[in-house]
């Protein structure tokens, strides 16, 4: 299986976060800005990777790091729904580690976060 | 140019072939007169020699020859002794004078020579002598010494040339002439030399031939030379042509090609003429929605009437997908019951964000007129199920939503007012004057119809907060539009920055707080560009 690298992207007005997924030791990440318009087009090769990566070693390891400076309301409705593939994931054996970076002061996201938490049922650490 | 050259090349035929010929028929004729020069010297020598030996003979008054059967006294020759007989030697002599001399050397180069003389007189002693017809007229045309004539016969057997030139009286002739009474210096008569022509006409003909292969050669050469020429000029003409049809070729290509880029130019000229006529229209067009939008937005007369306030509205395109509303409520006394404040922050913005704040606008609006539902968590729940419906989004699965601020704001006694709030996803900022402190209750982290939202049930619950305020605390609503706006590091502006400064100005008049909001935001944004809509509303009870 493959490794998904994108790079990250900033087009005088949008942004798209760096990926980062590496097959083989199951580390992967998510880092800079998700200002997208068309998130489903951009996140769908994520959403691909993660369902290929479980369905072949469906008691996988992954570690996943977020580190996002801004993301927009568009962005938080694809990191549902990638959280949730993760939840599947656990569901059917896999163990997964979420490391969620919030930037100093943003209480909004912190919120946001605690409420993906709540909503997701998965254990994500909050690093400051 | 190449019928010119055509002509020229047949001019330059016709004059070699020209020049040719009058050479061919020059030099014919200097052969004849060659031929005849020829002749006329040789006949002139011999007429000499026979003149020269006569005036031998005429010197010496004759000569005695013997006299044998071939040579008989001359019977015409009236001189005393012409008979001479040596009778020592038993020899008979007669006299010979030059013109019996002449007459048997005649004979004698009969047979002997081809060549024939004849001695003539217009008065001849000897009958025998006299003159032809032809020498007759001849002698008649003679005048000087020099004179000569000199005739080309045609036989059938045998051709010749005959020359003729005038014997003069010369001292000797008179010994037996005077008696005819000649004097010196008179025409006595003449010697026709007669030459076969065979000899003349063969190196003639043979010449002539000569000179008619010379010519046919050099015409034929200097003709196929001038056709060489012709095809290989022809050859280099037809080259130069093909190169300058090919150049001709493509010049037309070229020029098809140009007319080609001016008809593409003017087809984008056109299609860019249409594109900004579009442009125009679809601007116009939006800003004709946003008049349409400005008149659905609630009148700034009626909130000023209800509170001292500002509006900060910045939509990010010409219309805007945020929006805020205002209602309020009365009681039979027609007194107000109840004020109702709302800003909205749609998905997405522009045209189709502006299309669900109407939509927003208008449910708000029939929910609390229509339907008279007053709790705000109530209001948002409805609100939610109507989108939804609106929306068909069980069938379509769309995602637009929004998030919604909306608080109801009731008197109390003693300047007191009750708010309720709830909050799809937004939260409430308020300052406590008498606390000096800015506070914020959070709203429910449900969207209105839109992402984040997972229920079980179908009906989506939100929660009233309640918070009792005092004269002179301000409510602050609003999109998130101000706090997410990036500054050139792309770092936002941020909710904790914007809760330090709302602090900072709320002693200010509501005016001059939206003077430094817009100051504060346009120092923040820079020469970024304007990320979302922007809609902050305060209001001071």
């Amino acid at each position: 299986m493959d490794n998904l690298l994108i790079k990250e992207e900033e087009n005088n007005f949008f942004c798209s976060p760096k990926i980062d997924f590496n097959a083989a030791n199951g580390e992967c990440s998510i880092s800079g800005e998700s200002f997208i318009e068309n998130t489903v087009e951009f996140y769908c090769p994520v959403f691909e990777w993660i369902k290929n990566f479980f369905s072949e070693t469906p008691d996988a390891t992954m570690k996943l790091s977020l580190d996002f400076s801004y993301y927009n309301t568009s962005s938080s409705k694809a990191l549902y729904d990638l959280l949730f593939l993760l939840k599947k994931g656990t569901e059917n054996g896999a163990t997964v580690k979420i490391i969620w970076k919030i930037p100093e002061d943003d209480f909004e996201m912190e919120d946001d976060v605690i409420d993906i938490i709540s909503e997701t049922g998965l254990n994500i650490d909050i690093v400051y | 140019m190449k019928k010119q050259k055509q002509l020229f090349f047949y001019v330059v035929l016709f004059s070699w072939t020209a020049i040719i010929v009058v050479s061919y028929l020059w030099n014919i004729n200097t052969t004849k007169k060659n031929t005849v020069g020829l002749v006329t010297t040789q006949s002139a020598a011999f007429f000499e020699e026979i003149e020269t030996t006569r005036l031998w003979n005429a010197k010496h008054g004759g000569v005695y020859v013997k006299i044998t059967d071939k040579t008989q006294p001359n019977e015409y020759l009236d001189v005393p002794n012409r008979e001479l007989f040596i009778d020592s030697l038993g020899v008979a002599l007669t006299k010979v004078n030059p013109a019996f001399m002449t007459r048997q050397i005649a004979e004698l180069a009969k047979t002997n020579s081809k060549i024939q003389y004849h001695i003539t007189s217009l008065k001849p002693i000897r009958p025998a002598n006299k003159a032809t017809e032809w020498e007759a007229k001849a002698l008649g045309n003679f005048k000087k010494p020099t004179d000569y004539t000199l005739e080309f016969i045609e036989n059938d057997s045998i051709s010749v040339y005959r020359y003729m030139a005038p014997l003069f009286v010369k001292k000797g002739c008179l010994k037996c002439h005077e008696k005819q009474g000649y004097k010196e210096g008179d025409i006595r008569g003449g010697i026709s030399v007669t030459t076969p022509a065979v000899a003349f006409l063969e190196a003639e003909s043979l010449q002539k031939f000569n000179i008619l292969v010379f010519h046919i050669i050099s015409l034929l050469v200097g003709l196929v030379s001038l056709i060489l020429f012709k095809n290989y000029s022809q050859k280099n003409y037809n080259i130069l042509t093909n190169k300058n049809s090919e150049l001709e070729q493509q010049k037309e290509e070229i020029n098809v090609q140009a007319e080609r880029l001016l008809e593409s130019n003017t087809e984008l000229y056109e299609k860019n003429e249409y594109i900004n006529f579009q442009s125009e229209q679809i601007k116009s067009s939006i800003k004709y929605a946003y008049t349409i939008q400005e008149a659905i937005l609630p009148s700034k007369k009626i909130i000023d009437r209800a509170f001292e306030n500002f509006i900060l509205f910045k939509p990010k395109d010409v219309v805007s997908g945020d929006f805020y509303w205002f209602k309020q409520i009365f009681n039979e006394s027609k007194e107000v019951e109840a004020n109702f404040i709302a800003v909205a922050d749609c998905t997405g913005h522009g045209v189709s964000g502006a299309f669900m704040s109407m939509i927003g606008t208008s449910l708000l609006s029939e929910i609390v007129t229509e339907r008279k539902i007053y709790f705000p968590s109530e209001i948002l729940s409805l609100l939610d199920e109507n989108i939804r419906i609106s929306l068909k989004q069980e069938e379509k699965k769309g995602t637009d939503g929004m998030d919604v601020c909306l608080c109801k704001l009731e008197k109390l006694e003693a300047d007191r007012t009750k708010v309720t709030f709830a909050g799809a996803k937004r939260l409430l900022i308020y300052f406590d004057k008498n606390k000096n402190e800015i506070k914020y209750i959070k709203g429910d982290k449900n969207s209105i119809a839109g992402a984040g939202l997972r229920t079980k049930s179908g009906k989506v619950e939100f929660t009233d907060n309640e918070i009792i305020l005092n004269k002179g605390d301000i409510l602050y609503l609003s999109s998130d539009g101000f706090v997410d706006q990036n500054n050139s590091e792309r770092k936002k502006y941020g909710m904790t920055k914007f809760l330090k400064l709302l602090k900072n100005i709320s002693d200010k008049e509501m005016s001059e707080q939206n003077q430094i909001l817009e100051t504060e935001y346009k120092n923040h944004k820079g020469q970024e560009e304007q990320r979302d809509d922007i809609a902050v509303i305060g209001i001071r009870l």
